[in-house]
């Protein structure tokens, strides 16, 4: 036990003394993460406002691709993703591997289907008459779709943040693709995965303080955005 | 069956599972043995500790880790038997009344590997620190293991002899181990010393070369290191020693010198012989 | 098609071929009379009134209003609006619900501004416009709803069972804004179960029974007079 003490608070201190090495593995992660989501949204939004809203043939296939590729492993996402960017794989001539775009590219993947799948529950719970009310009050296609997400948004948000905290938790498709090169690759999941294997522990467990509280966030806003959704329906 | 009924039972089960598995870890049967991952990946161990267990009533788990992560096992209690190749760490531990007789046993070497090009242009050269120091002037890649395994102390070590800070320009710390570290190497086609058994295993899958090899400075001595048993009372101290015995007496020395992989003979049994810590890198820096 | 009529259907049918929910063969009307549709549960009052908007597309047929000097197919949005029995609040403010459709409808800032401002003031619900619209009772929901529509100043209106589930009091103040819509000239067809001050004050009985469209005009004695099949 003394052991265990002695490690949570090293690990207090480095987090508290602004340790550069700790909080450039934190940096990469955001870094990472966020990029990845602000890649991810624009085409899920997409592609979740057209499942929602058209009737096109694949429809019903896309939308059960999008909720199996949700229970998709992470180190299968990097597995594939691996391949393709292998030198001996077909994309091998962009020398991505063991990059940060390479990570970025994985979370993507890992982002996509469960945001199109979240978002697309959130704007299927939209009610019909919505659209109906903004067409026949003049709205344009585009008006009445952006009218949609306004009357979705607890639910727009709650995807974003489950999604986010999916993909800044994974460690799977992170170490096969980003390889925690140190300075480079190296993100909270990956250095707590393989940093710890020297015995060291007082960084894992700051690493792992740091998600545990970006965690909380996440749900605490997560329950609030419910506790408002619901207090709508309800009224 | 109603819902309390099999929450009980859960329960029950779960209770007596908790109280018996002390009883199972504690089992005099079992060894457990912390190794580097170059003695296991390598199928070395394999080889002999069948022949061990076929001789003796003990059944040996293996837990394949870096020489740090071993270690710190053994600190731990953890594991009842280390068998490490970084002699300075290995004393420090024995020093620091963690572990008890620690026996040299054999030597492998490390080799340097890197693109076909071989940009650095080390091929040919004599010395390691010379090829460590030509890597680092030049616009190449040099992965790193970075995770305090011994490959990687002997690493850091070379690059001291070299006068050379590691964290260059091209310097890539994973924190990985052999095999993943040669993969990296090959994907980003850079540099990085490994040890031969690793190499051989998985050099066909490799799009690297052997570009240096000899130096005495690469030698790589194991030992075993019993963990001091005055430390936890639940270590299998008989069997560990049992095993550590078993691998410098006669039979065990010849199955070490047996041993081939893809033809070639990877460890050199050398139980017996004089390990210290002024072995290897710091024995070839001070000449 | 004639000149002077606001809407023509002609052959409308609609539900399942075998079966149809009702058929309309011809109908005219001009927009003068302010419409009651009356029919029992499932006659389809609302799928009507529905496809009279463009909101559903009928089976067969075709429906024309002449809005704008043009003969035009629903759905014509901001001219030929239908209100849904529950009207549908925007999950925003009282003032928003307003405010978006007048930017729907292009309104420039200072336009929409007063625009809104008169429509709340004309609906009654100024001391609520920073409220959320869906925390409203049925009464108010109604009135902010015919707001929101007449900010657009449609020509016509379509009401689906506006009286449903309100007390007296609120069935007269909707029917004071409705009878000032009907004043300034919108059309206005409404469903009603039952009778009311604002069933009083249509001139104008269509009745779906028996899957047909049956027409009276009101304050006479209840003469069915068979629309043409």
């Amino acid at each position: 036990m003394p052991e265990l003490l002695d490690s949570t608070r090293a690990a207090l201190i480095l987090l508290v003394s602004l340790d550069p090495d700790l909080w450039e593995i934190i940096g990469v992660s955001f870094r990472v993460s966020l990029t990845a989501m602000a890649l991810a949204i624009p085409p899920a939004l997409l592609i979740a406002l057209a499942l929602a809203r058209l009737a096109f043939p694949g429809r019903w296939l896309l939308i059960s691709l999008a909720n199996t590729l949700m229970a998709v492993p992470t180190v299968v996402v990097g597995l594939m993703l691996f391949m393709l960017l292998s030198r001996s794989g077909p994309l091998g001539e962009w020398r991505l591997l063991f990059t940060q775009p390479a990570m970025v590219i994985g979370q993507w993947l890992l982002a996509i289907p469960l945001l199109i799948a979240m978002l697309h529950a959130a704007l299927q719970g939209v009610d019909q008459r919505a659209w109906e009310t903004a067409r026949l009050h003049g709205a344009g296609r585009v008006a009445a779709l952006w009218r949609l997400l306004g009357e979705a948004r607890f639910g727009v948000m709650a995807a974003i943040v489950a999604s986010f905290g999916r993909i800044i938790a994974e460690v799977g498709s992170a170490v096969m693709v980003g390889g925690n090169i140190e300075h480079f690759t190296r993100n909270i999941t990956t250095a707590i995965a393989l940093e710890t294997l020297k015995g060291e522990y007082a960084q894992g467990i700051a690493l792992g303080l740091v998600l545990l509280v970006l965690a909380l966030i996440l749900n605490l806003m997560l329950g609030i955005l419910r506790g408002r959704g619901q207090q709508t329906l309800s009224s | 069956m109603n819902l309390p009924v099999t929450l009980r039972n859960a329960a029950i089960i779960l209770g007596a599972t908790l109280l018996t598995s002390p009883v199972l870890a504690a089992n005099d049967d079992i060894i457990r043995l912390a190794t580097t991952t170059s003695t296991y990946n390598s199928g070395l161990l394999d080889e002999l500790l069948p022949q061990f267990e076929a001789a003796h009533p003990y059944q040996v788990q293996v837990i394949a880790v870096g020489t740090g992560k071993a270690l710190r096992m053994g600190q731990d209690g953890d594991a009842d038997l280390l068998m490490t190749h970084a002699p300075a760490a290995g004393k420090a531990f024995v020093d620091a009344g963690y572990g008890i007789e620690p026996h040299g046993v054999m030597y492998n070497d490390f080799v340097i590997v890197g693109p076909e090009k071989d940009p650095a242009n080390i091929q040919g050269l004599d010395e390691a620190s010379q090829a460590f120091k030509q890597i680092a002037d030049s616009d190449v890649l040099f992965v790193s293991r970075g995770d305090d395994s011994g490959t990687h102390k002997k690493e850091l070590a070379l690059w001291q002899s070299s006068d050379i800070e590691p964290g260059f320009e091209g310097y890539r710390a994973v924190g990985q181990g052999m095999g993943k570290v040669l993969q990296m190497a090959s994907e980003l086609q850079g540099y990085t010393l490994t040890d031969r058994g690793t190499w051989l295993a998985m050099q066909d899958k490799l799009d690297l070369s052997l570009l240096m090899q000899g130096d005495s400075r690469l030698f790589n001595p194991y030992q075993v290191i019993l963990v001091n048993p005055e430390r936890y009372d639940d270590l299998n101290t008989e069997g560990a020693r049992a095993l550590a015995e078993w691998l410098i007496s006669e039979e065990g020395q010849q199955a070490i010198d047996d041993f081939r992989l893809g033809g070639e003979a990877l460890f050199h049994a050398s139980a017996g012989e004089d390990v210290s810590p002024q072995q290897g890198v710091s024995a070839g820096a001070s000449q | 098609m004639t000149k002077e009529s606001m809407l023509e259907i002609n052959r409308l049918s609609h539900g399942f071929s075998a079966t149809p929910l009702w058929t309309i063969d011809h109908l005219q009307w001009s927009g003068q009379d302010m419409v009651h549709l009356l029919g029992d549960n499932g006659s389809g009052k609302t799928t009507l009134l529905r496809i009279l908007a463009g909101l559903d597309a009928p089976r067969q047929g075709s429906v024309h209003w002449h809005i704008e000097k043009q003969w035009q197919l629903p759905p014509c949005p901001a001219q030929v609006i239908y209100l849904h029995q529950m009207p549908y609040m925007f999950d925003t403010s009282v003032f928003d619900n307003l405010r978006l459709a007048a930017r729907w409808h292009g309104l420039g800032r200072r336009d929409s501004q007063m625009r809104v401002g008169r429509m709340l003031h004309w609906c009654g619900l100024e001391q609520q416009g920073r409220q959320r619209a869906r925390s409203l009772s049925g009464g108010e929901r109604l009135r902010l709803a015919l707001a929101r529509a007449w900010l657009l100043q449609p020509r016509v209106l379509l009401l689906d069972e506006p009286t449903a589930n309100l007390d007296a009091q609120a069935i007269a103040d909707v029917d004071s804004l409705v009878a000032d819509l009907v004043r300034a000239g919108c059309a206005v067809i409404l469903s009603a179960h039952h009778a009311s001050v604002l069933t009083e004050r249509c001139q104008r009985r269509w009745q779906l029974c028996d899957g047909l469209l049956w027409e009276s005009t009101t304050n006479a004695p209840f003469v069915a007079e068979r629309l043409l099949r």
